[in-house]
C-alpha cells in the first residue's frame, strides 16, 4: 500500500516517537543508555547528513559543534551547580553562533577547500580549549553539577535530553526538507551555478541550514557528554566523531533521511557485539563499510529500499504536494 | 513583434576583464519587449560573458546593464532571476538528482515567486508549452542531452522571464526539432518576452531573430535585420572568414 508521502513521514516519525518513549518503560538501565547514547550519535550523525548529503557542504570538522555543545553544558552546569539538562538549549546557541561567525569564511570555498577549512577550524577550536586552563585545559573537565543528582534522575534525565534532541533532528530534517529551504540547499548541492539563476540566495540558505545543523549537533553533543560525565578536548573534538558520523551516514546512506536511522542500528550493533575484538573491531568495521558502499552504492538503506519499493521518509516534491 | 517598443533588457558600454585583455569590450545592446535579438559570433568572441554579465553571474569591469529601466548592475544572479531575467546555459545545468516537476517548482518558487498553487498551474502550463508533460517524473540527471536542453528552457520560462537569454539551445537538433524550437521560442517573444539568443546555426537565427548582433574579438561588429547583417563584408569576414553560401541563411 502507498500511502502519500508526508503520511508515510508521520508514520515513521510516530514509530521512531513511540519506541523512544518505551525504552525507558521497559528497558534495563544498560539499555536505556545505550539508546540515549545511539540518540545523540544519530542526531549528529542526521545534521552532518543535511549539510554534506543534501546540501554538498562537506563539513570534516563537525566535531567542532558536538564539543562546543559539550563544554557549553559542563561550564554552564557546574557554574551555577545546578542539573545540566536544560543547557543543552546553551548548546544549541552557542553552535548556532558558532556557525554564523565561521560561515562568511566557508561560503567562500567549496568541495575539497570547504572540507579542509572545517577540520583546520576544528582543531583551532579544539587546540584553544587544551591551552585553556578555565576549560579544563589538556585533562578536561568533570560534570560535578551532576554528582549530588540521584542516579534515576540522571539517567532518565540524560536519556530525555537525548531522546528530545533526536525527535527536533527527525523533525527538523523531515519539515526542513521538504519545505521551500529543503528546495533550494537540494538545488544548490546539485547544481549552484543554476540554482541563483533560477533566484536562490546561495549564502543565506546555506548559512540557515549551517546553523540549524550546528544547533542540534551541538545540543547532541551536549546530551552525549551528560551521558559520559566527563569530557576532554582530545575526546570531544577528536577526529573520532567524524569517521563514527560518517560510518553511519556513508554505510547507512548518504543523501536520504533513512540512510542515517539504518547507518546508526548497524554501527551500533557491531560495536556492541565485536568491540571486545579489539582491533579486529576495527577491521572488521571498515571491511564493512567497503563492502555495502561496493555492494550498494546508495549505501544499506538503498539496498532496503529497493526491497521496500517506495521511501519511509520522502523528500522529493510531487504535484500537488509542493507545499511549502 | 508588435506595439510600442518598450525596452526590456539594456547593456551599454560593458567591459570585462578577467586579469588580462578584456573579454569584453564597449558593448551596447538593447532588447526590447517581444523581440528576439540573436547573437552569433565565433568562438571566444565574448558571447557567454556577454550573458554571464546581463545574468548577474560575472560583474561588469565597466558599463552598466538596465533591465525595463532599472539599473540592475549590482544586483546578484539571484536577484536577477527574481526580477525577470531567465536564462538556459551552453552545457545544461540541470539540477540533476531532481525531477523535472522539482526542476520547474524551483523555479516557479524562487525566481517566479509564486505560491503553491499558481506554481502548479505554472508549471502545467510550462510542460504543455515545451511539450515535456509525459517526462515529469523523470530524473534530470537521466535525461538525453536534448531532453536536458528543453528542461532547461522550461525551467527558464517557470521563472517568468521578462528577459530570456538563450545561449546555444538549438544545437544538435535536427532540423525538424529545430522548427518546433523556433515556433516555441516566437510564442514566448509574441507573449512580450524579450529574447536574447546566442546560436551558431545561423540559419535557426535568421528565420526567428527580429535582429541579429555579431560579436567579433568582444565588440560588437553589426546588427541590423538578420539577412542584412549577415551580408556584410565585415560580418563575412570575421564570422565566416568566407563568403556565406546562400544555404548558410535558409
Amino acid at each position: 500500500m502507498r500511502l502519500p508521502s508526508i503520511n508515510r513521514s508521520f508514520i515513521v516519525l510516530a514509530v521512531i516517537v513511540l519506541f523512544l518513549i518505551l525504552v525507558p518503560i521497559l528497558g534495563s538501565r544498560s539499555t536505556v543508555n545505550l539508546v540515549a547514547e545511539m540518540a545523540a550519535v544519530l542526531a549528529i550523525a542526521l545534521m552532518w547528513n543535511l549539510l554534506a548529503g543534501f546540501g554538498g557542504m562537506v563539513f570534516m570538522g563537525f566535531q567542532v559543534f558536538v564539543g562546543i555543545g559539550g563544554y557549553a553544558v559542563f561550564m554552564a552546569a557546574n557554574g551555577f551547580q545546578v542539573l545540566p539538562f536544560p543547557f543543552i538549549l546553551l548548546s544549541a546557541a552557542l553552535c548556532a553562533l558558532t556557525a554564523l561567525a565561521i560561515m562568511p569564511i566557508l561560503s567562500r570555498l567549496q568541495g575539497a577547500q570547504f572540507a579542509i577549512a572545517s577540520w583546520v577550524i576544528s582543531e583551532v577550536v579544539r587546540l584553544t580549549v587544551f591551552q585553556t586552563s578555565v576549560l579544563g585545559g589538556g585533562g578536561g573537565i568533570s560534570l560535578t553539577a551532576m554528582r549530588s543528582v540521584p542516579r534515576e534522575l540522571r539517567m532518565y534525565g540524560t536519556y530525555g535530553s537525548a531522546a528530545l534532541v533526536l525527535i527536533v533532528a527527525l523533525v527538523v530534517c523531515v519539515f526542513l526538507m521538504r519545505s521551500r529551504v529543503g528546495l533550494a540547499l537540494r538545488a544548490i548541492r546539485d547544481n549552484a551555478t543554476a540554482a541563483e539563476a533560477m533566484g536562490i540566495d546561495l549564502r543565506r540558505t546555506q548559512r540557515l541550514v549551517m546553523m540549524i545543523a550546528a544547533a542540534v549537533a551541538g545540543a547532541g553533543g551536549g546530551a552525549y557528554y551528560m551521558l559520559a560525565l566527563q569530557i576532554g578536548p582530545g575526546t570531544a573534538f577528536s577526529m573520532n566523531w567524524m569517521a563514527i558520523t560518517l560510518f553511519v551516514v556513508i554505510l547507512g546512506g548518504i543523501g536520504t533521511l533513512e540512510g542515517p536511522i539504518v547507518g546508526v542500528v548497524v554501527y551500533f550493533l557491531l560495536r556492541e557485539t565485536l568491540s571486545d575484538l579489539g582491533s579486529v573491531y576495527f577491521i572488521l568495521l571498515g571491511l564493512m563499510a567497503i563492502l555495502v558502499t561496493l555492494l550498494f552504492p546508495k549505501g544499506a538503506w538503498g539496498g532496503l529500499r529497493q526491497l521496500i519499493g517506495q521511501d519511509l521518509l520522502p523528500i522529493r516534491r510531487n504535484p500537488s504536494e509542493s507545499k511549502g | 513583434m508588435t506595439g510600442a517598443a518598450v525596452s526590456a533588457i539594456a547593456v551599454e558600454g560593458i567591459a570585462k576583464s578577467y586579469g588580462g585583455p578584456n573579454v569584453l569590450e564597449d558593448v551596447s545592446l538593447e532588447a526590447v519587449a517581444g523581440e528576439i535579438l540573436g547573437i552569433i559570433g565565433p568562438n571566444g568572441s565574448g558571447k557567454t560573458t556577454l550573458f554571464g554579465v546581463i545574468s548577474g553571474a560575472h560583474a561588469p569591469s565597466a558599463g552598466r546593464v538596465v533591465l525595463q529601466g532599472r539599473d540592475i548592475t549590482d544586483l546578484s544572479a539571484a536577484e536577477r532571476a527574481k526580477n525577470g531575467i531567465g536564462r538556459t546555459f551552453q552545457v545544461p545545468q540541470t539540477f540533476s538528482q531532481m525531477s523535472v516537476y522539482e526542476n520547474l517548482l524551483v523555479a516557479t518558487k524562487f525566481g517566479a515567486g509564486l505560491s503553491d498553487d499558481a506554481a502548479e498551474v505554472l508549471i502545467r502550463e510550462t510542460l504543455e508549452l515545451c511539450d515535456f508533460t509525459h517526462r515529469t517524473d523523470a530524473q534530470a540527471g537521466e535525461l538525453s542531452l536534448l531532453d536536458r536542453k528543453r528542461l532547461e528552457l522550461a525551467r527558464a520560462l517557470a521563472t517568468k522571464p521578462a528577459v530570456l537569454l538563450l545561449d546555444e539551445i538549438a544545437g544538435g537538433l535536427t532540423d525538424k526539432e529545430a522548427e518546433g524550437l523556433v515556433a516555441t521560442i516566437t510564442a514566448l517573444a509574441a507573449r512580450g518576452i524579450a529574447v536574447i539568443w546566442i546560436e551558431h546555426l545561423v540559419h535557426v537565427l535568421t528565420h526567428a531573430a527580429h535582429r541579429l548582433a555579431v560579436l567579433g574579438e568582444g565588440r560588437i561588429i553589426a546588427a541590423g535585420q538578420p539577412r542584412e547583417t549577415m551580408q556584410l563584408p565585415k560580418v563575412r569576414q570575421i564570422y565566416f572568414g568566407m563568403e556565406p553560401e546562400q544555404h548558410d541563411l535558409d
